[in-house]
This record gives C-alpha cells, sequence and structure tokens, in this order.
C-alpha cells in the first residue's frame, strides 16, 4: 500500500515534468506542424546553462536566466533556420530538428565536457517536504511540482485571457484563416516557439537538478516526451497533461512493483515465453510507452483528445 | 537489371578490391564495413528517398536479419552454403516487412515517422525478453568459417570476405537499379510527388508505400546479413536507434537520389569515425554540422551538389567563401575543446597554426560586427 | 443507358448542409455542363462523385455501379476520370512521366517489380497520343512544376484522360486562362470527350455553349434545371439565383 502511494506521487511528480516538456511541443506541434525532435536538447541546454548560472549567480538567477537565454535562441531558432524550411515541408523540418538535436547534444560535451556535471537545488530544498505513508517526500520535488505548476498556470492565462492567446487558440484549429484575417502570423509563431523553449529550459533547471545533467539527457527523455504528445493527441494542453500524468505514473509504477509476469499471466503455457514469462513487470517498464504510441498511433493517430491528424 | 549496366560498377568495385588488398588488412576491413553500410544505406534510399517515407526504426529489419543470420550460421555449420547466407537475412527482412510494413505504412508523413521511432525503441527494449535471439547484453556470436563456402574459399581471410560481401552489395545495386525502371519504380517516386492525386489514377497509395516497405527491409535484411558475417558478432546495438540515426545521416548526407549516395555517405562516415576520430573530439561534432548543413541547403547532399557542379561550375567566390567558413569553423570548434578539455587538439597543422588563426578570426569577427553596426547605424541616419 | 446517376445525395459539413437531395442523370456521351452560383456546392458534388468525401446519403452510380463512399482509387478503376481547380501534379516528375503514371494503371502496369517501364509500347504509344493532344511534346522531359499555369492546366486534364477513362470530370479547365488559350481548350476538350461522357464545372458561359449538350444548375445544393443551354438561359430561375429575384423580374421586363 505504502509502495504504491509511494509510487503514485513519484509518478505524479515526474508526469509534470513531462508535461512541462509536452506543453510546449504540443503546442508548437498544433500550431505550426513542426515536430521539434530539439525539444528535449533545448530541456538540456536549459539543465546545462541554469547549471552554469547557478554555480556563478545562485539557483534563483539560474531559474529566471535560463529559460530567458534559451527562450531568445528558439526564436532566433525558428526565425531563422526553421522557418525558410516551412516551404519544404513537414518532413524537411523533423529532419532538421533532428540533425539539431544530434548538433545541440555534440555542442554540449564540446563546451561542458563528456560527463555529467554538478547541478543541485540549493540546500533550503533539500529537506523533506512532508511524509506519506512513512516515507519523506522530499521538498526539492515539491518545488518541481511548484514550478511546473506556476508556469503552466501562466501559460493556460496566456493563452486563456490575452489578445496573443486568443490568435494562438485560433490559429491551433484554423491557422490558414488565422493569417487570412492579418495577424502576424509569423510573429506568434517565433513567440509561441520562443515560449516553448523557456518552458522546456525551465524544466531542465529543475529536472537537471533532481535527475543527473549529463549529455544523454535529451535523449532519454525526448522520445517519452514524443510518446507523451502522440497518446495525448494534437492541439490538445488536456490530453497533454493527462498523458503526461498517465506516462509519468505508469512508468513509475512499473517500475517499483516488484512482480513477474508470470504471476499475473498464464504463460507457462508455452516454453518458449519462458524468458518473458520470468520477466520482472519493472523490466518491463521503459517499454511500455512505445507499445501505447505505437498502439495509438496505429489506431488513432489523432491521440486521445487531438483536434487534427499528424 | 541488366549485366551492362552493373558492369562498369563492378570493375570499379574490383579496383578498389585490389588496392585495399594491398593496402593491408586493416583497409580490407574498412572497405567491407564500407560496403556494408552502402548496402544498408541503398535500402534506406529506396525507402525514403524515392517514396518519401522517413523511417527512424530501419535498423529493425536490418538488426533482426543480422541476428537471424548469426543464428544460420549456427545452425547450418558444415553446409556448405556460405554465400546464401544473406537469403536468410533477406527473408528475415522480409517478415519485418510483412508484418510491421502493413499496419504502418497506413500513415505517413510524421506520423509514420513516430510509428518507426516507436517501433525501433520497442524492439530494442524487447532484447531483454528473448535471451535466447539475442544473446542478452553479450550479443550473439558466430563463427563465419563453420558454414563451408560453396566456392572452395578459405573465408577466415579478409580479402574472400570482400569479395563475398561485395558481391552481394553490387547484387542490392543491381535490383535498386532495375526497380527504378519498372511501373513499381515510378509508382514509388508518383508517391512521394503527389500521394493525394496518385489514388485518383487508380492506385492505392498505402499499397504502394508497403510494397516499398517489403522491398527495402528484405533489402536491409541482406545487408544486416552481411554486417553479421563481416564482423562475427551482432549486439543490440544492431536494432538500436543509434544504428536507425546512422543510416539516416549516411544517406542524406550522401546524397538520396543518385545510387553512389549511400557509398559517399558511407565513405565520409568511415573517413571520420576512423581518421578524424584521431586527430579530434569534434569529429561527431563535424558530422553533425555536416548534416544539418546539408538539409538546410542541399538536400540532394554530396552527389547531389556533385550533380548540380558538373552542370555549372561553382563560381571561385562560393567556393571561396565555404573554404573560408570551414577553416574558421574548425578553428573555433578546436579552440573551445581545447579550452574545455584542456589538452591540446592532434589536428596535424594546430600546433603551428592553431593560435594565429585564432587571433585571426577574433580580430576579423570583431571588425566584422564592427562594420556592420556602422552600416546599420547609417542606414537608419540617411534620410528617408 | 446513363453514364452517371445521382440519387438523393447528401453532404454536410458540420450544421451546413451543403448538398441537400441531388439528383441528376448524365447520358451516356454527352456533355454536361455544371454551373451554379459560388458555394453552390459545385466542386462538393465532384469530390463525392470521385470518391473523395462519402456523402452522408443518396446513390452514385457510374454505369450502374455503386460507387457512393468508395475511395476514390475504386472510382478510378471504374473508369472515371477527375480533374481539379488547382492544377495537382506530380511536381517533381516529367511530362511524360506524369502521363506515365496516369495510364498506367489501366494498361495493366501496375505494381510490377519486373516489367521495364519503357518496353511497354502499350505504354509509349498511349503517352505520345496524350503529348500530341496535349500539344505538350516540345516539354516531355521538362519537370511539371517548371510549365507555365497553361501547360499545367492541360497537363491537368491530360492526367484526367490518359487513363482512357469513359466518364470525364472537369473542374474549371480554363479558369485562369486568356481568350487564345480557352480557345485551345475547347478544341483539346472536344477531342477527348468524343465517345466519353464528360461533366464539366465551367464558369465561362462561352464555354459552355459552344460545348455542352446539356447544361445542370446547382443552386444550394439542389439541381434546379437540366436542360439546352438556350433554355436554361432563359429559365427564371436561374436568373434568379444568379442576378437575385428582384433583378430578375427587371431583366425580364426588359
Amino acid at each position: 500500500m505504502e509502495l504504491l502511494a509511494t509510487s503514485l506521487l513519484n509518478g505524479l511528480t515526474y508526469g509534470f515534468l513531462l508535461f512541462m516538456l509536452a506543453a510546449g511541443l504540443t503546442l508548437v506541434f498544433s500550431l505550426m506542424g513542426v515536430m521539434n525532435f530539439a525539444h528535449a536538447s533545448l530541456y538540456m541546454l536549459g539543465a546545462y546553462v541554469g547549471a552554469t548560472v547557478a554555480a556563478a549567480w545562485g539557483f534563483v538567477a539560474a531559474l529566471l536566466l535560463a529559460p530567458l537565454l534559451v527562450g531568445l535562441a528558439g526564436c532566433a531558432l525558428e526565425r531563422w533556420l526553421l522557418r525558410p524550411l516551412h516551404a519544404r515541408g513537414h518532413v524537411a523540418e523533423l529532419l532538421f530538428t533532428f540533425g539539431l538535436a544530434f548538433l545541440i547534444e555534440e555542442a554540449v560535451k564540446l563546451v561542458w565536457g563528456a560527463g555529467s556535471i554538478d547541478h543541485r537545488f540549493p540546500p533550503a530544498l533539500e529537506g523533506s517536504l512532508f511524509s506519506a505513508f512513512g516515507t519523506p517526500y522530499p521538498a526539492y520535488k515539491g518545488f518541481m511540482v511548484a514550478v511546473a505548476v506556476a508556469s503552466l498556470a501562466g501559460l493556460y492565462a496566456l493563452v486563456a485571457h490575452t489578445r496573443v492567446g486568443l490568435v494562438v487558440r485560433a490559429a491551433l484549429s484554423h491557422p490558414q484563416m488565422v493569417q487570412n484575417l492579418g495577424h502576424d502570423t509569423d510573429r506568434v509563431f517565433m513567440a509561441v516557439f520562443g515560449l516553448g523553449s523557456a518552458l522546456a529550459a525551465l524544466a531542465g533547471v529543475v529536472g537537471g537538478a533532481a535527475l543527473t545533467t549529463e549529455p544523454s539527457m535529451a535523449a532519454q527523455l525526448g522520445t517519452i516526451v514524443f510518446v507523451v504528445v502522440v497518446i495525448g493527441g494534437l492541439g490538445s494542453i488536456t490530453g497533454a497533461f493527462l498523458a503526461a500524468m498517465g506516462v509519468g505514473v505508469l512508468q513509475t509504477l512499473l517500475i517499483a512493483v516488484d512482480l513477474r509476469l508470470s504471476q499475473w499471466l498464464p504463460l507457462s503455457a508455452w516454453p518458449a515465453l519462458a524468458a518473458v514469462a520470468e520477466l520482472k513487470v519493472s523490466q518491463l517498464a521503459p517499454m511500455t510507452p512505445y507499445a501505447l504510441m505505437v498502439a495509438m498511433l496505429l489506431a488513432r493517430p489523432r491521440g486521445l483528445f487531438g483536434q487534427r491528424e499528424a | 537489371m541488366s549485366v551492362r549496366r552493373i558492369l562498369p560498377w563492378a570493375m570499379v568495385v574490383l579496383a578498389l578490391m585490389f588496392a585495399a588488398s594491398a593496402a593491408g588488412g586493416f583497409v580490407v576491413q574498412l572497405a567491407t564495413q564500407v560496403l556494408v553500410l552502402w548496402c544498408f544505406g541503398l535500402s534506406y534510399q529506396l525507402l525514403f528517398g524515392r517514396t518519401g517515407l522517413l523511417s527512424f526504426g530501419h535498423a529493425v529489419s536490418f538488426g533482426l536479419a543480422a541476428f537471424g543470420t548469426a543464428h544460420a550460421v549456427r545452425s547450418l555449420a558444415g553446409v556448405p552454403v556460405y554465400e546464401l547466407l544473406p537469403l536468410a537475412g533477406a527473408a528475415v527482412g522480409l517478415g519485418c516487412g510483412v508484418l510491421l510494413g502493413y499496419p504502418v505504412t497506413r500513415r505517413s508523413g510524421i506520423a509514420f515517422a513516430m510509428v518507426t521511432l516507436g517501433l525501433g525503441e520497442l524492439v530494442a527494449a524487447c532484447f531483454l525478453m528473448f535471451p535466447g535471439f539475442f544473446g542478452g547484453e553479450a550479443g550473439v556470436t558466430l563463427q563465419r568459417t563453420r558454414v563451408p563456402s560453396m566456392l572452395g574459399l578459405d573465408l577466415g581471410q579478409g580479402l574472400p570476405q570482400l569479395a563475398v560481401t561485395a558481391a552481394w552489395t553490387l547484387a542490392v545495386l543491381g535490383v535498386v537499379q532495375g526497380l527504378a525502371r519498372t511501373p513499381f519504380g515510378l509508382a514509388t517516386l508518383a508517391v512521394r510527388e503527389n500521394a493525394q492525386r496518385i489514388e485518383f489514377l487508380g492506385f492505392r497509395t498505402a499499397t504502394v508505400r508497403w510494397v516499398s516497405m517489403l522491398v527495402a527491409s528484405t533489402l536491409a535484411g541482406v545487408a544486416g546479413a552481411l554486417s553479421a558475417l563481416a564482423y562475427e558478432i551482432v549486439t543490440v546495438d544492431a536494432v538500436s536507434m543509434h544504428m536507425s540515426a546512422n543510416v539516416l545521416l549516411m544517406t542524406v548526407i550522401g546524397g538520396l537520389a543518385h545510387p553512389l549516395g549511400p557509398l559517399v555517405g558511407a565513405l565520409f562516415l568511415t573517413v571520420m569515425q576512423s581518421v578524424v576520430s584521431d586527430w579530434t573530439r569534434a569529429w561527431l561534432f563535424y558530422y553533425g554540422f555536416v548534416f544539418v548543413v546539408l538539409v538546410w541547403l542541399a538536400p540532394e547532399g554530396i552527389t547531389g551538389l556533385w550533380q548540380a557542379a558538373r552542370r555549372q561550375r561553382p563560381s571561385a567566390r562560393t567556393v571561396a567563401t565555404v573554404l573560408i567558413f570551414a577553416l574558421l569553423l574548425v578553428v573555433f570548434v578546436e579552440t573551445a575543446y581545447q579550452l574545455a578539455l584542456g589538452e591540446p587538439t592532434r589536428l596535424p597543422g594546430w600546433r603551428h597554426f592553431g593560435p594565429v588563426a585564432l587571433q585571426a578570426l577574433l580580430w576579423s569577427s570583431g571588425l566584422a560586427v564592427a562594420a556592420m553596426l556602422v552600416r546599420g547605424l547609417r542606414r537608419s541616419e540617411a534620410p528617408a | 443507358m446513363n453514364a452517371l446517376e445521382l440519387q438523393g445525395l447528401h453532404k454536410r459539413f458540420g450544421l451546413t448542409e451543403v448538398i441537400r437531395g441531388t439528383d441528376l442523370a448524365v447520358r451516356d456521351g454527352e456533355r454536361l455542363a455544371l454551373i451554379g452560383p459560388n458555394g453552390a456546392g459545385k466542386s462538393t458534388l465532384f469530390a463525392l462523385v470521385s470518391g473523395q468525401l462519402a456523402p452522408d446519403a443518396g446513390h452514385i452510380r457510374l454505369h450502374g455501379r455503386e460507387l457512393a463512399g468508395r475511395p476514390p482509387h475504386d472510382a478510378a478503376r471504374a473508369g472515371l476520370g477527375r480533374s481539379f481547380q488547382v492544377s495537382n501534379l506530380f511536381g517533381g516528375l516529367s511530362v511524360q512521366d506524369n502521363l506515365r503514371v496516369a495510364a498506367m494503371w489501366s494498361l495493366g502496369q501496375r505494381l510490377s517489380l519486373t516489367s521495364v517501364l519503357r518496353r511497354h509500347t502499350g505504354l509509349q504509344r498511349r503517352v505520345q497520343e496524350m503529348l500530341d493532344l496535349l500539344e505538350l511534346g516540345h516539354r516531355a522531359d521538362t519537370l511539371a512544376r517548371e510549365l507555365s499555369y497553361a501547360e499545367q492546366r492541360l497537363l491537368e486534364i491530360g492526367l484526367t484522360a490518359a487513363g482512357g477513362a469513359r466518364c470525364l470530370l472537369l473542374d474549371e479547365p480554363t479558369s485562369g486562362m486568356s481568350r487564345a488559350e480557352t480557345q485551345r481548350v475547347i478544341a483539346l476538350v472536344r477531342r477527348l470527350s468524343a465517345g466519353r461522357t464528360l461533366v464539366m464545372i465551367e464558369h465561362d458561359m462561352n464555354v459552355v455553349f459552344d460545348l455542352a449538350d446539356r447544361v445542370a444548375v446547382l443552386v444550394y445544393g439542389q439541381v434546379i434545371v437540366v436542360d439546352t443551354p438556350e433554355v436554361v438561359r432563359q429559365h427564371p430561375e436561374v436568373r434568379a439565383a444568379y442576378l437575385g429575384r428582384h433583378a430578375a423580374q427587371q431583366a425580364g421586363h426588359a
């Protein structure tokens, strides 16, 4: 029981981190049709830049400065590199961002080295926030969730209550019409891309401190974020939220559960599957999100709540 | 698929093989590696270059075929069928295409790319579930001499192995060239150009894509088999995202349209991996940089650029700009590495020219920025 | 025998019903012009017949075969050719290859992995015929995206007919063309439609009068009249639809 509760808590925390990343990605994808393969790389940049700033000026400075810098870089990226590729189609954009992700990873190794670097929360957050079922819930995790909730509340307020947000919402489902109405969609796209990048960087500052800050962090988290976006559906922040929570909790639960498959499924009938039967559920955890994504793409490409097809 | 067309290629490959054998065992090994990658790249060219299907999971067919061949060698010990072993790989590849191809090719564009990504990761994540097939962390080893040659060759030696690899690669090249001249070949191009319109002309786009996937997977299977036989070991890396990314990078860099494209890409990768990596730690960065620049500026790849250069010779100014830019990049990157790692790079000539070049770079970029600022100020002050 | 029969077709997008109970019978071998004010649903009708959209209700019969709700390749294989208002070509392929793709299926050269395309004399002959008809022989190796606007519209028609379709649907074949180019297209269409059935969406009344045996008028998703061009021109309801009821009455008195 307490294992379940702790896993649930951890899973939700992880889910919030995933949501911070997925929200930016799905917004960019729905708006511009660009599946930004380098989104997780921006997360990584946020972590590294944040670590460097934190070492010089403290954690709070990192929280403010890293998203700002990476957000500006994102704007520049969209404006000068991505926009000319729109005419060549989505596949060209995907190919480019894929190469970019590769390049950013190498550049990070170039500047900061190939190993992990020291990036952690300030001592103020190292205690425990509360105890649930005998297990302490670390303060830094609570902080992570707070940052996620705050930034997403800000995003929501922006999208739901400002004029720019209105344009974004309209462009989510009818991009051509918005352009015909005379709105400067180019500016809106650049701003949204920058915002998504900043959000990813912010997630990086907290995520990199909670997990490790190393060059492979983008590749590890990147594909999971794709899974979340695909499952949740395009054009839907709600979908991204539910999918992020779902995937986060599912993965954490599966890793925590110490059961073998044979205890659940009657696999003993097939000797060829003996190795499969002996597998622990926790060993299946890595492949579950991919299985879900593949299933979703084959059955319902719109995802759970999407309005447009990929 | 006439012999006459393959003959010039065969002559070139034969000449290269003799050169390789003269150069020594290491070069023979490299040559085998390049040929295997070329074969893999040709299959990817069919899928992505011709049919427009960007796959992030092409290594699945390749890797599963490699494993399948490794097991085939184990079970066929003593049976003189060595030269036919790649057929086992082809069979596994075909199986992958049939099973995975049908549901997957009902999607296209980004959805297709994502599904192949997911499938690739899924298969790679499965490797612990089937240790009998995948051999766990250590992979599966094989001894190719266990299966005697049909032609009496001594396959323990590098050169006969290279010959067999070359023969099969040329066969795959022949298949690909031949298919380009069939109705199927034209249909794949049409699907890439306008998937909607071809439906109004009687074709089902999904079917064309599926057949394309079947053929590409089969040919990738041949490449996988050649890989297993060449290296005598297959690990989970063969089905990994890393391998899928590699064939993508390589084929795009080399060129998606020309059959020499994957060869150029393979040569580029091999040179970077084996030679440049000794000089500088930044070789992977350069590799990625070349890819990104090509995707952005010249999506037709190196072979495409070469063909364009043959039609219209590039101006001296263009060539000079490219060279200067490349030089500046190398100086910048090597200096950054030196600063970060604290050890000097082993790039030839750096010791003498490096610091000077860096100073020149800093001065010139400072001057350039200043000049741009002055010009910008002048413009804003000019009467409207 | 009717080449094409539409019975009770209905199609709605969201809350708007665009096709509201359309009935139409196109006789075998005739040339029918489909006219009507903007937004009447003409292109939607073409989309329904060619399988691009599925109707909510009703029947579409091509030479007796039910086509409603079937995908585009079924309609194409049944002998229906459809052109697009905005040229929908294979941009990166040459004019010759464009026509080859269009003619391949009907001539049996489908997804064969072994037969060599260039050796198929029947296909070569058909492509050459089309090139001559379209007067695009001198542009045979030019990429489709490098053609001029008028040449692209011609190729568009060529793609529709190259497969030997018995029933052609042409969507505004002369849109955006000069007088001279329009004349060229009229001549082309006349030759192409010999022995075939043709349904043509047109706004240019000169073309309609030149080519059409009958005219069908579509207003608000319903066919209000089908008759010869002369009768349709005088028809009060048609005038009302185009000019407005008041203006039509005035015009009638003039």
